[in-house]
């Protein structure tokens, strides 16, 4: 794995910074959650404090708070802002789960259900009649209402006061009292639309809050239209009850208004009772515009961090089954006293949580309502969606400033290193010289120290390469002299007249000992001066064919002893050489192969083109040669024959042919024929621009 | 009046025997060990034949000095290097400074004997008219024996002994090939190929001052050179 791979994978570790983004955003979102928390809380309080010790903003009737529990259900009329069109038709009115009351009894089915608002001190009250037969007010039968009929029961000064309302047909419809009339009421206050609809039919009403009472009964009175028979009453209230009728809860006007100031856009404020009526409600705006998310980041990013914050598990908000009321912990630890907080998921945007908040509120030490604070988590959230947002690319500008920069810094790191290790693998020429230019660092660190230590202990190598080099040369110019004392003696004592057979063989000796150190010392400066001396011939265009034929002639005389083959099918074979040096190398070749060729073996002198060049190849018969010293032929001063032999070899001929090869910028090799019997020495020249003619 | 041969030679045993091998040739013998001497020496009177090695003690180049100053005071003394230094730098060098043959040490005292003779004989052949016997003319080439001078087409070429001998080892049979052993033997010298061949080149390269043209000198591949019959 190259450097620059290595630090890619440990770059991968800055990945770790994403990780901790999400980590912070958590972190974020928690805090942020809690400060939310605690700014609800706080707003629940303020309102709290407000409406503390003002029982009768909540409670239009204070006896409401201290009566007990009614088995009954309560009228609950929602405050509404929109006008009501007294039409008898339920369209206008919100859709919500109505109150509902079946017959009891199975036989003919019977149901009515309610919906009541209230606004501007009116009460307006919609009753949908399930009825298979309808049976109108007939006058004719009698002048008190006999056909179906609602009765409606109000609490005026401590008295029940009955209001009946029926018709002769559909349309315009005014109450009636049904009971003993209580000064200050008038009947015609409680009027309304009769219409027949699908089922049986709607009845809606309007009358004045004040008429009410605080407390609204109600029942419908079926008529079977046979006389004698017992009708069905179905409503709040039975018609021989003398019990005050249930409670009407409604939203106090003044309760309203002292908790308008604090709306806000995008939260919504309830005041809930002691019975958990939902008693006033400041929702401005509609729901959806609450907890719509923000639009001002792209979802992708938010849906990413939404994934990431999303580790709760959270339940939703749960719901009354009565209309009107709130349930939920922190309203029941409100009403308890304490002021709580919760949180919920959102049944509309699951990734999404409400937070609520309550504060009790006191009234004489006594805890008379609560005030519920309601906020989307989106409120902070687009908050830390900009955070995030930054988060993101903030962390992914530094990933990508850390990753480019370190695998640019790895780059040059690698660089040097390379370029290190080439100038390191190219200080050595072929030929096993040093090369003196080694780049040496001046940068100061630990490359650079490299570079300069290694360039420091190249020139060290290079020197002693440089006085290896010259050792045999500064050797052979210091050996001459003393050899040139011993010759020149020995010639002396030759020349002494009076000498002894004895004298005489020493002397042979002497000589002969002398001839040969002489001429390794030759061979030695031979050595040295190979390279200038090559490098001194000039080379020409010329035909290797006449030249090949030319030395094999030469050859025949020479190597009679064995069997030369010349093997030439070309008739032009031009190139650009020396020829003098390539007839030493030719020689070397033949004096190679003579050598260790057994008596009467072939030697083949062959010529052939072959990719644009021209090789000449000298092929023996004979032993081949160890395989690990293929490679190793052509260095000076290596040998493979056995010693013993009788002429100094100093390994010096092959090295020669090498030297002649790097001349021609040819290629020299030597290698083992295939089926082991024989040796091949080839030298492959370039031809020169002329195609090779074959 | 036997000649006179100076030998300059700063290691006393060499030169103490060369000095009995000539002197048991006849001739006269005198020995200087460095420059100082030798130039103190020549200022009174010149040796017939000088003998020099190039590095005399501490002075590594006192050799080729005493030769330039030898040179200048006179054209025709022989002067002969005989020294261990055998790389073509200070060969060509050498005989650049006017040396009429540089011999290296391991050389045997037969072979410098002959240069000697033939060197003195020379400075005789200068001194006398020349004589037609002495000439041999081949083509273009003009040897001179006794002289041992050189000309092609009628311009001298200088050569040094040893070139002039492989030069008459050549011409004297046109077109015959003669081996290095053969012209080793001829020109009194053992010598490796290579410096056969480095004499080959100068020699051509002498006479190619002379005359660009030159190609009289031919090399039989694999079997040594040939005068060209032309």
């Amino acid at each position: 794995m190259s450097l620059r791979r290595q630090l890619l994978v440990v770059s991968l570790l800055l990945l770790s910074l994403p990780w901790a983004g999400c980590q912070f955003v958590r972190e974020m979102e928690g805090a942020l959650r809690h400060g939310q928390e605690q700014s609800l809380q706080a707003t629940t309080q303020a309102v709290a404090a407000v409406l503390n010790n003002k029982p009768q903003m909540i409670y239009p009737n204070l006896d409401r708070l201290s009566a007990p529990l009614d088995e009954r259900t309560s009228v609950y009329a929602s405050a509404r802002q929109e006008p009501v069109i007294v039409d008898g038709y339920a369209d206008g009115w919100e859709e919500h789960k109505p109150y509902r009351y079946d017959s009891e009894d199975g036989a003919t089915p019977l149901s009515v259900s309610y919906q009541a608002v209230t606004r501007g001190g009116k009460l307006y009250l919609l009753f949908r009649v399930s009825d298979a037969k309808v049976i109108y007010h007939n006058q004719g039968l009698s002048p008190e209402p006999n056909g179906d009929r609602l009765i409606i029961r109000t609490w005026q000064n401590n008295r029940r006061q009955d209001y009946v309302i029926a018709t002769a047909a559909p349309g315009s419809v005014r109450a009636k009292f049904a009971s003993p009339i209580d000064p200050g009421t008038r009947a015609s206050s409680i009027r309304g639309q009769w219409q027949d609809s699908e089922l049986g039919y709607t009845l809606e009403l309007e009358m004045p809050l004040w008429a009410t009472g605080d407390r609204l009964g109600f029942y419908i009175i079926n008529a079977t239209g046979t006389a004698g028979e017992k009708f069905e009453t179905l409503g709040n209230i039975t018609p021989l009850e003398t019990a005050a009728p249930p409670w009407l809860i409604y939203t106090p006007q003044d309760l309203q208004k002292t908790i308008s100031p604090f709306g806000h856009s995008n939260r919504a404020l309830e005041v809930i009772d002691k019975q958990h009526w939902l008693i006033a409600n400041l929702t401005t705006g509609t729901s959806r515009e609450i907890r719509a998310p923000s639009e001002e980041t792209f979802w992708l990013v938010q849906a990413l961090y939404r994934s990431i914050l999303a580790k709760d598990i959270l339940e939703e908000r749960p719901t009354s089954a009565i209309f009107g009321q709130s349930a939920g912990i922190e309203i029941d630890r409100a009403l308890a006293g304490h002021g709580a907080n919760q949180r919920y998921r959102d049944s509309d945007y699951s990734n999404q949580t409400i937070l609520t908040a309550t504060s009790p509120i006191f009234s004489n030490g006594e805890v008379v309502a609560a005030v519920l604070i309601r906020q989307s988590s989106e409120e902070y959230l687009s908050l830390t969606d900009q955070a995030f947002n930054r988060l993101l690319g903030y962390s992914l500008a530094a990933i990508g400033i850390g990753i480019f920069g370190l695998l640019a810094y790895a780059s040059i790191l690698s660089w040097r290193i390379r370029s290190l290790s080439l100038a390191a693998s190219n200080a050595m020429r072929t030929d096993g010289a040093l090369e003196d230019n080694f780049p040496r660092s001046r940068i100061p660190d630990e490359l650079g120290e490299l570079s300069r230590s290694y360039a420091d202990l190249l020139d060290k190598l290079r020197q002693y390469h440089d006085y290896l080099r010259t050792l045999s040369r500064k050797l052979s110019h210091e050996l001459r002299t003393p050899i040139a004392v011993i010759q020149t003696s020995l010639e002396n004592f030759e020349q002494h007249r009076n000498k002894s057979a004895e004298d005489e063989i020493y002397l042979s000796r002497a000589k002969g000992g002398l001839a040969r150190l002489a001429k390794i010392l030759n061979s030695m400066s031979e050595a040295n001066g190979l390279e200038e001396s090559i490098r001194s011939n000039s080379k020409i265009e010329l035909d290797l064919c006449p030249l090949l034929r030319e030395v094999f002639d030469a050859y025949k005389t020479v190597y009679a002893q064995h069997k030369l083959i010349l093997d030439c099918e070309a008739e032009q074979a031009m190139t650009v050489a020396a020829p003098e040096l390539l007839v030493q190398a030719l020689d070397k070749f033949m004096d190679n192969a003579a050598s260790f060729c057994p008596a009467g073996g072939d030697i083949t002198l062959q010529l052939k083109a072959q990719d644009k060049e021209w090789i000449i190849a000298v092929t023996n018969e004979g032993p081949p040669l160890p395989e690990d010293m293929q490679g190793q032929l052509f260095n000076s001063m290596v040998s493979v024959r056995e010693k013993g032999a009788d002429s100094v070899h100093l390994g010096l001929g092959l090295h020669i042919v090498s030297l002649i090869a790097d001349f021609h910028e040819g290629q020299v090799q030597i290698q083992n024929l295939d089926d082991g019997n024989g040796v091949r020495c080839s030298l492959a020249l370039k031809a020169s621009s002329e195609t090779p003619s074959v | 009046m036997p000649h006179h041969i100076a030998i300059v030679e700063d290691e006393p045993a060499i030169a103490a025997n060369y000095r009995d091998a000539l002197e048991r040739q006849g001739f006269r013998v005198s020995l200087y060990a460095d420059r100082a001497s030798a130039t103190n020496a020549f200022a009174t009177k010149l040796p017939d034949l000088a003998i020099i090695d190039v590095g005399l003690g501490s002075d590594v180049e006192g050799g080729f000095e005493l030769c330039r100053e030898l040179r200048s005071r006179s054209a025709e003394l022989p002067i002969v290097f005989l020294t261990a230094r055998d790389s073509e730098l200070d060969i060509i060098s050498g005989l650049r400074l006017g040396a009429d043959d540089y011999l290296t040490k391991d050389i045997s005292q037969v072979q410098m004997l002959a240069r000697i003779v033939a060197l003195l004989r020379r400075v005789q052949a200068f001194r006398s008219p020349i004589e037609k016997d002495h000439l041999i003319t081949h083509g273009q080439l003009c040897l001179n024996l006794e002289r041992m001078t050189t000309s092609w087409r009628d311009l001298s070429v200088d050569l040094t002994v040893t070139e002039f001998w492989i030069v008459h080892a050549l011409a004297r049979h046109p077109g015959h090939v003669k081996n290095r052993q053969q012209l080793m033997d001829c020109a009194n010298v053992v010598l490796d190929d290579n410096t056969i061949t480095s004499h080959i080149k100068r020699i051509r390269r002498k006479f190619q001052t002379a005359d660009p043209e030159f190609s009289a000198v031919e090399t039989a591949y694999g079997l040594g050179y040939r005068w060209s019959g032309l």
